[in-house]
Order: C-alpha cells, then sequence, then structure tokens
C-alpha cells in the first residue's frame, strides 16, 4: 500500500544523500525526462526546471530531444535560442549528452520525446559503464498521471534504466481532484518505489484559463509572473498573482529533489 | 627417444654413405685445412684410394657437409628456442652469468609467467546482470486487493 509517510521519509533520505549509482560524488548530471507516454507534461515539468535552475543562477544545458513535437509545445518553443535540438535517431543515439558536458555547464537537462525509449535504452546500454566512470551521474524523470498509461511507461523504463539512474516522479494533476490510484495503489508501482525509492514530487492541476494561452504563446510561469510579455489574455492581475503562486509552489516541489537534480 | 622408434630404427639395414666420398671425409677435411687445392685432393685419392672422382664433386661434397655443420635445420633451432622458453616460463630456465648479475630477464619470465597465471584465472566478466526490478508491460497494473474491495 502507497504510504504518504513512507515517501515522505524516502524523499528526505533521497534529497540529501548523493548518487547511490556512483560511488564517487558525481561532478556532473544528466537529468532526462522518461518518455514513452505523450502529453503527460514532461516538458511543462522540464520548463519549471530549467527556471528553478535559472532562479538559483546554476548553468544548464537545455537539449531538446523531442523530434515529434516539431514546434509549438516543445521546450525550444519556450526557450528558442538556448535550447538545442538534437536527433537522436542517428547511430551516435545520445552522445551529444558527452559533447554538451565536456564543453559547456555542468548540468544537462534533456527533455525527451515520446519515441525515444529504444534508442535511449540502447545508448545506456552501450555507454553508460564509460560515461558514469568520468563522474556523470544520471537522474530520470517521470511522470504520472490518473492515466494509467503514464505509469506503465515508467515502469518499462524503468525496468531498462534499472539503478543507473535516480528517480524522480512527478505527480502531475491534470484534473481538479486527481486520481493517482494505478500510480499508488499497483503492486507494480509500489515494487518500483521500493526498490528505487524515487523522489515524488507533486505538480499541481492548473487553470486552463493560465495554462492554455501560455502553451499557445510559449512562455513560462516567470515571464507571466514577470509581466515580460505582450499576451492581453495573460496580463489579468488574478492570473498573473496564480502564476506566482503555481511556481512558488512547484519550486518547493523541487527543492526536494535537490540532491538528485545538481551534481 | 623412445624405445619403441629405436627398436624400430635397429631393425632397419644399415644404409650406405650417399656419397663415395664419405669414407674419405676426415682425409679430405684435413687436406683442406692444410691448403691442398681440389685437383689435389683428386689426386690423392686416385693414387692412394684407387677413387676416381672429378674436383667439383670433392667441392661440392665439402661445401655441403659444411653447410650442415654450420647451420643446424631450422626446425631443429627453433624447438631448442621454444622448450628454453618454456623452461623459463616454468621457472627452471637456467640463467646466464649476466642475467645472473642482473636478474631482469629472470623477473620479466616470472613476470610474464604471472601475469599468464592471473589472465587465466581470472574470471570473465559476464554482462547479464541480476534485475532489481522486472516488469511486464503486457500485464495489466494490479492494484492492491483492500483497494479492489474497496471499490
Amino acid at each position: 500500500m502507497y504510504d504518504s509517510n513512507t515517501a515522505a521519509t524516502t524523499e528526505r533520505k533521497n534529497s540529501d544523500s548523493p548518487s547511490v549509482v556512483s560511488s564517487t560524488a558525481p561532478s556532473k548530471r544528466v537529468i532526462l525526462t522518461m518518455g514513452g507516454k505523450g502529453g503527460v507534461g514532461k516538458t511543462s515539468f522540464m520548463l519549471a526546471l530549467a527556471e528553478w535552475f535559472q532562479n538559483h543562477e546554476i548553468p544548464v544545458t537545455l537539449l531538446d530531444l523531442d523530434t515529434e513535437n516539431k514546434s509549438r509545445g516543445s521546450l525550444k518553443h519556450y526557450f528558442d535560442g538556448r535550447v538545442t535540438k538534437v536527433n537522436i535517431h542517428t547511430a551516435a543515439g545520445l552522445d551529444a549528452f558527452v559533447d554538451h558536458l565536456a564543453e559547456g555547464a555542468p548540468i544537462v537537462l534533456a527533455d525527451m520525446g515520446a519515441s525515444s525509449g529504444q534508442v535511449t535504452h540502447e545508448w545506456f546500454d552501450s555507454m553508460f559503464e564509460d560515461v558514469a566512470a568520468t563522474g556523470v551521474a544520471f537522474t530520470a524523470i517521470g511522470i504520472v498521471t490518473p492515466d494509467p498509461a503514464s505509469v506503465e511507461s515508467i515502469l518499462s523504463w524503468a525496468a531498462r534504466l534499472q539503478d543507473r539512474v535516480n528517480y524522480v516522479v512527478v505527480e502531475n494533476a491534470m484534473t481538479h481532484q486527481a486520481d493517482f490510484s494505478y500510480w499508488r495503489k499497483s503492486e507494480q508501482a509500489e515494487q518500483f518505489r521500493t526498490v528505487f525509492q524515487p523522489v515524488v514530487l507533486t505538480m499541481e492541476f492548473r487553470l486552463p484559463e493560465l495554462e492554455n494561452p501560455a502553451r499557445q504563446h510559449g512562455v513560462t510561469l516567470g515571464q507571466i509572473v514577470e509581466r515580460r510579455l505582450n499576451v492581453p489574455e495573460l496580463q489579468r492581475a488574478s492570473l498573473v498573482i496564480r502564476a506566482q503562486s503555481y511556481r512558488r509552489r512547484l519550486f518547493e516541489e523541487i527543492d526536494k529533489a535537490r540532491g538528485l537534480l545538481l551534481p | 627417444m623412445d624405445a619403441k622408434f629405436e627398436a624400430i630404427l635397429n631393425s632397419l639395414p644399415t644404409k650406405e654413405p650417399r656419397s663415395r666420398l664419405e669414407p674419405y671425409s676426415e682425409l679430405i677435411t684435413e687436406m683442406r685445412k692444410r691448403g691442398h687445392s681440389y685437383r689435389e685432393i683428386t689426386q690423392v685419392l686416385k693414387k692412394a684410394c684407387g677413387l676416381k672422382v672429378g674436383a667439383s664433386t670433392v667441392n661440392d661434397f665439402v661445401l655441403a657437409r659444411s653447410k650442415s655443420k654450420a647451420k643446424p635445420s631450422l626446425s631443429t633451432s627453433r624447438t631448442t628456442a621454444t622448450k628454453k622458453n618454456m623452461e623459463g616460463l616454468r621457472g627452471t630456465y637456467k640463467d646466464t652469468e649476466a642475467h645472473k648479475s642482473t636478474g631482469r630477464p629472470q623477473k620479466a619470465l616470472e613476470g610474464i609467467a604471472k601475469t599468464i597465471k592471473e589472465l587465466k584465472d581470472r574470471p570473465l566478466k559476464t554482462r547479464a546482470k541480476k534485475l532489481l526490478f522486472e516488469y511486464n508491460p503486457d500485464e495489466p497494473l494490479r492494484l492492491h486487493r483492500n483497494q479492489r474491495t474497496k471499490e
């Protein structure tokens, strides 16, 4: 049975301890979303994470590996100019991780596409051991929604990635009273939590009048809060305050996983 | 040699020397050492031994014998070298005086032998790692029994 107290203890333990993957403290980290199920909010969470790093003035490299999500709604749509689009369906696969870590910031945020599973798993099988030996740690972000398919997706990824990554699972409430039964109460998900002890975060439901125009115009919560945009429907005072409130609570959630997000 | 092979060899009839000059090889060799020409050797063989041969035949005979003495056959040479190496690897190779003074070659041989042993004893790295978590995507997610009862 899913126990919120146990989960909270696990969260504290994981967030304060270094990677369980590497015996030595990692000096660099790749944070990647576990693709597989589209439309669960992978990019929304990565946007928030990018803003969290920005807020702490920690440089990150943003990689958009979502080849299906061509323009609107992709990471590049929100952070154009700062995002590198990578085609993972090549022989080199995810070698971009290594190259960007060697050349730039110590953290890579990689937004994986819905069809990236096979390529990612194969890359880990062939490259992980040697990349990890250079001091690179990996954190996989799984987004679960009330849809059981989103749970199945992260379980499938975990069955392939095993303990080569740390896990952060984000409960994305896509409706007002979201029911996460398949994530919280299924035997398979419980086994996953027991084995890998993921840090579990909450991403609360956002009002459609805020979420939809933000997606449409490719603006982040931070941009809405700072009123740095020319979108009339997002300048309403109540929406600006609501965006600020969402952002603050989400940052508080992300703080819980800081041990798995920083090198 | 194996006793069986030795018995076979002993049972074979004695084979005549392939060259007619074989019985006189000692005489020919000694005359060459004393500076006699091939022509002079043929004259002595004719007068003193009643053997009529040409100077070129004596020349060929001398050359053939000198070659076989100077160079042991390639196979023999290789066998000897291999045997020495193997003895060295087994630690029974006897050092020359030079080797004894530095101790290096012996040390190197011992090092190689040790490396070979370690390499043979090293367990093979198996790629198949025990899975910590297994998931069958073909099976539906199973809710806990008490959860199903509630519903």
